[in-house]
């Protein structure tokens, strides 16, 4: 019988933002080679932030994602307030989870349905949906409209936020604007009602490859926002600053983006890792919706990440609208205002959409940056990634090409990724 | 009821000539152009750029688009009538074209008339700066779409078949 070699190259995997290669060489079932190599350019943005004012590093380092841009200006801020023993008003950090959890939901919603549902659908991208699911369609432009909206009331724009301070916020919004996002927020849980049963009714690829997941961790709410701690699976909980014991990145030769991993290994981060680690402080609601889904059947399939993203967005939107209520349960006030820079280091670990997300900065006396580390959630998956491909492979290395293509395109796909966050490999050392 | 018309300036301000859209919306935007006329600076939007028009009655919506003209070109269509097609394979939401948008706003049955006003770039690589013939069409292009404004807040609305504003009746949902 004549050899069979699989020689797959995937330049430019779609639907995932930014730039990745898939290489797979078998012969006669045997792997010679198999990784997920990201070609994007690296950035620099640790070095760009260095000797910059605290006011600037925030405005900086939310450019390094067009997409989660409001959860790194979270983590940034709360590095920030954190170094300078800054302590936020109840009202802003009830206004900041409004946007938080508004990009939470936009984020998701963009995934599960524009990037994922194709795949578990079986067309190649949304469009051809607008013929054969429409109603699912505009309910998800729905969904992202509302989502950005959320965040343009509290921090004046749905990326980039231009109204958002160390301490503040700068602008309170209107009564009417929260009333308005308020009363469409409530109208959407049929639309994630909609959304649970079609998911549930999509089937995922089989497969199961046990991993450590790691997640923010908070003691009164699901970890997502302000975090004092990082959760792992194996149950260990690791205090934010010594986020370095827990979690090593190092460089790999294929790759512009840093591979991270612990003493067990590569491991998980995303919405199923946090699903993981912290299901239990889920809204009834979303604990619902991920009965209905059945997730905690599928919590060692990475491709269930789509299904977790369903039950976040259910659970975003019931915290959207409980901080909505606090908010319009009260007159807003309007805060005085001051930062008073000192020397030392803050640490800030929230999630971003795709997982644990760490801005470590080091300010000197005038509140200028001398050292900063951003962890970033892409990167830590990338390792646990390709352990999954191994995994994977053996068992599917029978189909043909194009069905391993797709299903090695589709787990990268289930996690997310966004590469142009994660490409910043380069270690720079500016001695001045 | 008013109309509602947005002007939106789309395009990648480091990408050379691909700026000029968002800079004639900049021009745009410090001028008075009356009631009910909305300027944006759209930039890289993607997906969007289907919000900041979808409300609107008509939009009007600058950018650099490649006709194959001499650069610095300046075409007006209408998006109906224009042969505006995306690839099957969309290959990263991050960065849809307005092509999608477009395609994505009809498939969807969202009824704003849309205009484009199309200036055929020379450079689109990155960097800063429009090229020579870009930049000397810039002040025509203010005028001309400032002059589109002005030309339909002087005359009536369209009618619709039944008599009425183009749709903006009943739907309350913003």
């Amino acid at each position: 019988m004549a050899d069979r070699k699989i020689n797959i190259f995937v330049e430019e995997i779609c639907r995932v933002e930014g730039h990745g290669n898939i290489v797979l060489n078998a012969t006669n079932g045997t792997i010679e080679e198999l990784r997920l190599e990201i070609t994007e350019s690296p950035r620099f943005f640790e070095a760009m932030m260095l000797g910059r004012r605290w006011d600037e590093a925030t405005h900086i380092s939310c450019r390094i994602c067009g997409i989660c841009s409001i959860a790194h200006t979270t983590t940034s801020v709360r590095a920030i307030e954190d170094a300078f023993g800054i302590e936020p008003s109840e009202q802003t950090l009830a206004l900041r989870k409004v946007a938080y959890h508004g990009e939470m939901i936009q984020s998701h919603v963009l995934h599960f349905y524009y990037l994922a549902a194709p795949d578990l659908l079986g067309v190649p991208s949304v469009f051809p949906l607008i013929q054969s699911h429409p109603a699912e369609v505009k309910r998800a432009l729905r969904l992202k409209r509302l989502a950005n909206d959320l965040c343009k009331v509290v921090v004046g724009r749905h990326l980039h936020p231009c109204a958002y301070l160390p301490g503040t916020l700068p602008r309170l919004p209107e009564r009417a604007e929260l009333e308005d996002v308020h009363a469409r927020c409530v109208a959407a849980r049929a639309d994630m009602d909609a959304a649970v049963a079609l998911f549930a009714t999509l089937t995922l690829p089989d497969f199961e490859r046990p991993c450590e997941a790691l997640a923010s961790w908070h003691p009164d709410e699901y970890g997502m926002y302000e975090c004092q701690a990082i959760k792992s699976t194996k149950g260990d909980l690791t205090e934010k600053h010594d986020y370095r014991q827990k979690i090593r990145e190092f460089v790999v030769q294929h790759s512009h983006a840093k591979h991270a991993e612990t003493e067990h290994g590569s491991y998980m981060v995303g919405a199923l890792a946090r699903y993981r680690c912290n299901s239990d402080q889920l809204h009834p609601r979303a604990k619902e919706a991920a009965a209905a889904l059945s997730l905690d059947a599928h919590l060692d399939n990475p491709y269930a990440i789509t299904l977790a993203q369903v039950v976040e967005t259910v659970h975003s939107f019931e915290e959207a609208i409980r901080w909505l209520e606090w908010a319009l349960e009260r007159d807003l006030e309007w805060e005085e205002w001051s930062v008073q820079p000192k020397a030392g280091r803050g640490v800030g670990v929230d999630e971003a959409p795709r997982g644990l997300l760490i801005h470590d900065y080091t300010f000197d006396g005038e509140g200028k940056l001398t050292a900063v580390n951003c962890v970033i959630p892409t990167n830590q998956n990338l390792n646990n990634v390709e352990h999954d491909f191994h995994a994977l492979v053996p068992g599917i290395v029978q189909r043909p090409d194009e069905e391993i293509q797709l299903l090695l395109e589709m787990l990268v796909r289930a996690y997310d990724p966004c590469i142009s966050c994660a490409t910043h490999m380069l270690d720079v050392t500016i001695k001045r | 009821m008013a109309r509602r018309i947005v002007v939106l300036g789309v395009g990648n301000e480091l990408r050379s000539d691909d700026a000029v859209g968002v800079l004639v919306a900049r021009r745009l935007a410090s001028l008075d152009l009356g009631e009910g006329v909305e300027v944006m600076e759209g930039h890289t939007g993607g997906l969007n750029l289907l919000f900041d028009i979808e409300d609107a009655d008509w939009a009007i919506v600058v950018d650099a688009v490649d006709m194959g003209s001499q650069p610095g070109q300046v075409e007006v269509f209408e998006a109906a009538e224009a042969d505006v097609r995306v690839v099957e394979r969309t290959a990263s939401l991050h960065h849809v074209a307005l092509a999608d948008v477009l395609q994505l706003a009809e498939m969807t049955g969202v009824d704003t008339r849309v205009t484009l006003v199309g200036i055929q770039p020379q450079l689109t690589l990155p960097g800063e700066g429009l090229s020579e013939p870009v930049a000397a069409k810039l002040d025509e292009v203010v005028e001309l779409v400032r002059g589109m404004v002005e030309d339909a807040l002087e005359s009536p609305p369209p009618e619709t078949a039944d008599g009425t504003d183009k749709g903006r009746g009943g739907a309350a949902e913003s």
